[in-house]
């Protein structure tokens, strides 16, 4: 068999094999619930909402728990992160169009809060901005989450059970996905198991 | 006739077994950890720190967002030698520019002691073309000084 040749088989093994990995990774972790000890040490995703308050935009200390009763999209963004300043329109039409049946976008800027104050001036956000630095790192630590890239989004139904976890832009086809999922629990439609399952994907 | 060495073998494979993750986490909308989203080497070479870069496909790197510095007292960086960017037009930060792909960065060093070896801190960001952006990163490696041992 000739260099090139077996180079080629190679890549392919390779590539075939990186695939399999990663296939194989993602059905392990991608339930968003704890699934053992076999991730031993790295963090483990929690099913219910955790405790954590931050500062709004005015200053205000603010429980993430004070929402009680509302089903939550809990957007974490930065100023310096364009997919991150993209989606938020989608979510203030989100908020519009849902806030009313019980359903609340909360942002959590992960960054200096002048800069967040300057950028909400002129965004205009119809739902409440929490922002912080290394506390806004360790509130998205809290939901047991490997926190590297934003934006990502936390969903709960109205009984802080957390439904699944978006990392990157929102798309009007994800909230669509959520809500749907929202409105076949609230039915009994639908149980939890196979609300976080549908949102996994 | 060329012969190949299994670890030549395993340079030129590496990058198509990288592109194969990035290609299976996209599929999954999922992020590369940052380490194989912006994978890199230093080493010394001609009185210069280099730094490589081997950026997956789907991966770049914002040049105005680069920070070095030596962490090794006796040695000092000079001015980066930052190669040219690709002209990126943001909807909302302007025209800037990026890194995709391979590149190197070349950093002059002094040394002013004894130091066989240093420290250089490395901050970058980047982000990723299927919709997110990776929290900025400080890296620190170490780096074998020419005439070192």
């Amino acid at each position: 068999m000739s260099d090139m040749a077996r180079s080629a088989l190679l890549t392919l093994a390779l590539s075939a094999a990186a695939l399999l990995a990663y296939a194989g990774y993602r059905a392990v972790v991608a339930g968003n619930m704890p699934h053992g000890a076999e991730h031993a040490g790295a963090p483990v995703p929690v099913d219910t909402l955790p405790e954590f308050a931050l500062e709004d935009l005015g200053g205000e200390i603010r429980s993430i728990r004070g929402w009680e009763g509302d089903a939550l999209a809990i957007n974490f963004w930065a100023t310096w992160c364009a997919p991150c300043l993209r989606e938020i329109p989608l979510l203030k039409e989100f908020q519009d169009a849902n806030g009313s049946a019980g359903v609340q976008v909360v942002g959590i800027a992960v960054d200096r809060p002048e800069a967040v104050r300057a950028f909400a001036e002129d965004m205009g956000f119809n739902y409440p901005v929490l922002v912080g630095q290394l506390a806004a790192m360790e509130a998205a630590a809290g939901f047991g989450l490997e926190f590297f890239v934003l934006p990502f989004t936390v969903f709960t139904d109205r009984r802080e059970r957390i439904l699944g976890v978006h990392s990157g832009e929102l798309h009007t086809e994800h909230l669509d996905e959520v809500l749907l999922v929202l409105n076949a629990l609230e039915a009994g439609s639908m149980d939890i198991d196979a609300a976080r399952a549908r949102l996994s994907h | 006739m060329t012969t190949t060495t299994a670890p030549t073998t395993a340079r030129r494979l590496l990058p198509a077994a990288l592109a194969a993750v990035a290609v299976a986490a996209a599929q999954f909308n999922e992020p590369l950890p940052p380490e194989e989203a912006f994978p890199w080497i230093a080493f010394a070479e001609a009185g210069s720190v280099v730094l490589s870069f081997q950026i997956p496909e789907g991966y770049y790197l914002y040049r105005h967002r680069f920070g070095f510095e030596s962490l090794t007292g006796g040695v000092a960086l000079g001015m980066p030698e930052l190669p040219e960017g690709r002209p990126h037009v943001d909807e909302f930060f302007g025209a800037v520019e990026i890194y995709r792909g391979d590149f190197q960065i070349r950093i002059p060093y002094l040394r002013s002691g004894a130091a066989n070896e240093m420290l250089v801190r490395l901050e970058l960001q980047g982000c990723a073309d299927i919709g997110y952006c990776y929290l900025p990163a400080s890296w620190d490696r170490r780096v074998r000084l020419a005439g070192g041992e």
